[in-house]
């Protein structure tokens, strides 16, 4: 059996698993001791849980598109685009409007895909653009009206109560193991990280660039509009705020998980601390009446640091 | 037009006659077609003399944004910090009004330097993707600048002793203008007659030849992430006038978009090595031409604003990307 040592090596390698636990636990012990009633009822993990869980799924199709080295820049767009189309569409066509939803999700990221894969553009760049596009086609199908449904079946897609737990969650979870099943355990989740990880190195090996790059773009929009359709359902319609503060939070959920920006390392399980982390951060924060703009500081300054400490030097010999 | 392009990248940038001028920047035709199909189809409205004013306001306040940055993109990398500096530094002319009088506008290229030496070091030094970098450092500035007016409990971070400055000393050329005339010319000096425009170039084309050329490419890096924080402080000034001596107070991601289509739409690849902030202006007065244009046409609704921001990006980084062939893009 190999010897684990508690070296300063070992931690070193292992910071990118390290730094994410430790501040979980600092995390729930200054939460606790700050205010008694954090996580004291079962109602406030119900709230968490909501605030959580449509977060969670479009930060794992977020994770995919990290794990490639690439950026995607329109998922609280398409997020937002996705809520709002099935929520205008309820009316009208009941539950055809997920089908609908769903459909637009993948062709915002079968463009994103197909700008870079095939278009050569920066991911950034395209996904800056489309979620652009995203955003005025939310604004021109609502008029910029919130849309209210007070319809049972529609809320309860999301808020029927599972042995205590929301449907969300399970949702949620659900999306959450179909990811690592998809990175861990097919050619297909290699193949991400061989782009990530060596893009030259994937071409020479034989793995069909194009075809990868615009699936997990894919993939990505397509969680990002199940996640918009379940948060629709939990907050009872749509309104153009939605989505419109998520960017920065989720993108540092992503990387203070320990998933490198620059892809190849890190994975979709990760995620799910850093998912807990932000989300406990913020609303800890949020308990003891700090600033809405001082978190979203915070999260971005959390970016900043986490990426600098999880990025892989070695590897990289020129850095754009 | 891409053998035009690669012609360029390889031999000196300065074009020698007005042909290589026009031949060598695509977006010289785009300005003239856009002239003739306004000016055919709603004569009176896009030729008056109050439309030509706000045109030229409005092509300073977008070349000041993407001026600077444009140094960052000769190098492949990206600035998109311009939009927390030019948000964030006018909250601080309104906190120092107080203490340093009028001289307090000076602190705009200032803040903006350091601002530009934090990001150069950082990138360079800690090896971060720099458009994350500094989307992160937007955002850190933009929300602190909310933060600062909502617990000083105004509306607006106005300064009315700037009042002065509105006013123009010559007809028909609005004060942002000429207030971003400095800006625009440091930016074509540094471009032309330094040189850190050949260096910068050589880097963003390639980076290993550059190295063992002899450039000192991890200066150079900092000295362009610099410059970019500088111009874009300095131009802050024009859109702070432009604004009514106030900066913006909140977030809003289609900002972003304007300087970064700017510079592409004037012709600087993405991917480094050419261009300059020479392609820069044209660029802006692309997008200021089309946007002007667009909502003096009949029937064309002004809700609609992002999808045609969006569509417009869209395109111009698929015809810009001709120079990206063979450049490995994540």
């Amino acid at each position: 059996m190999k010897e684990v040592r508690i070296t300063s090596e070992w931690a070193k390698r292992n910071l990118n698993t390290i730094i994410p636990l430790a501040g979980l636990i600092l995390l729930l012990t200054s939460l606790r001791i700050a205010n008694p009633y954090f996580l004291a009822s079962w109602d406030s993990v119900i709230t968490l849980v909501y605030g959580m869980s449509f977060f969670m799924i479009a930060a794992c199709g977020l994770t995919l598109v990290i794990l490639m080295g690439s950026f995607d820049f329109s998922v609280p767009s398409v997020l937002k685009l996705s809520a709002m189309i099935f929520a205008v569409l309820y009316p009208s066509l009941g539950f055809l409007s997920i089908p609908a939803a769903l459909a637009v999700s993948l062709v915002f990221g079968f463009v994103n895909g197909l700008l870079l894969a095939r278009f050569n553009i920066p991911s950034f760049m395209a996904t800056l653009a489309t979620s652009m596009v995203a955003e005025g086609m939310a604004q021109v199908i609502s008029g910029g009206y919130t849309r209210m449904i007070t319809d049972p079946a529609f809320r309860a897609i999301s808020t029927t109560m599972i042995a205590g737990l929301p449907s969300i969650f399970y949702w949620s979870i659900a999306i959450w193991l179909i990811s690592i099943f998809i990175t861990m355990a097919t050619p297909y989740g290699r193949a991400i990280y061989a782009i990530g990880g060596n893009l030259v190195g994937a071409r020479l090996a034989g793995i069909n660039i194009r075809l990868v790059r615009i699936s997990v773009f894919m993939i990505c929009s397509l969680f990002a509009g199940v996640s918009g359709i379940l948060y629709a359902s939990q907050i009872q319609g749509a309104h153009m705020q939605v989505g419109v503060l998520d960017m920065i939070p989720l993108f540092a959920s992503v990387v203070v998980g320990g998933t490198a920006l620059t892809g190849g390392v890190g994975g979709v399980h990760r995620t799910l601390l850093g998912v807990l982390i932000i989300r406990w951060l913020d609303s800890g924060l949020s308990m003891i009446a700090i600033d809405l703009n001082i978190r979203m500081i915070v999260f971005g300054l959390i970016a900043i640091i986490m990426a600098i400490l999880t990025i892989d030097r070695r590897r990289i010999k020129i850095m754009k | 037009m891409s053998k035009n392009l690669k012609k360029d990248a390889t031999t000196f940038p300065i074009p020698t006659t007005t042909w290589r001028i026009v031949r060598g920047n695509p977006a010289i035709w785009a300005i003239f077609g856009l002239v003739i199909i306004f000016s055919s189809i709603v004569p009176e409205k896009f030729l008056s003399t109050s439309n030509l004013v706000a045109i030229l306001k409005n092509f300073a306040v977008t070349s000041m944004l993407a001026v600077g940055p444009t140094f960052v993109i000769l190098l492949g990398s990206i600035d998109v910090s311009y939009m927390g500096i030019w948000m964030f530094g006018g909250a601080l002319v309104w906190l120092l009004y107080p203490y340093l009088g009028l001289a307090s506008i000076l602190i705009y290229p200032v803040f903006g330097l350091l601002i530009g030496l934090f990001n150069g070091i950082v990138h360079v030094k800690a090896k971060i993707p720099s458009f994350i970098l500094t989307l992160a450092m937007t955002a850190v500035l933009a929300f602190l600048t909310t933060y600062v007016r909502n617990i000083s409990g105004v509306l607006t971070l106005t300064v009315p002793a700037y009042n002065f400055l509105r006013e123009s000393p010559i007809p028909y050329l609005p004060a942002p203008f000429l207030l971003a005339l400095p800006t625009i010319i440091l930016a074509v000096f540094l471009m032309f007659f330094t040189k850190l425009g050949t260096y910068l170039c050589a880097i963003g084309s390639n980076e290993e030849g550059a190295k063992l050329a002899g450039i000192n490419v991890e200066k150079y890096k900092i000295l362009a992430f610099m410059f970019s924080g500088f111009l874009v402080g300095l131009g802050s000034i024009a859109i702070f006038v432009h604004l009514g001596n106030q900066t913006r107070v909140d977030f809003d991601p289609s900002e972003l978009v304007r300087g970064l289509a700017a510079i592409v739409l004037g012709g600087t690849p993405l991917a480094g090595g050419m261009g300059g902030p020479h392609r820069t202006l044209l660029g802006a007065l692309v997008y200021v031409l089309i946007f002007n244009g667009l909502f003096l046409l009949p029937g064309v609704d002004p809700n609609h604003l992002k999808l045609y921001i969006g569509a417009l990006l869209m395109g111009a980084v698929i015809i810009a990307s001709k120079a990206l062939k063979g450049a490995l893009i994540t």
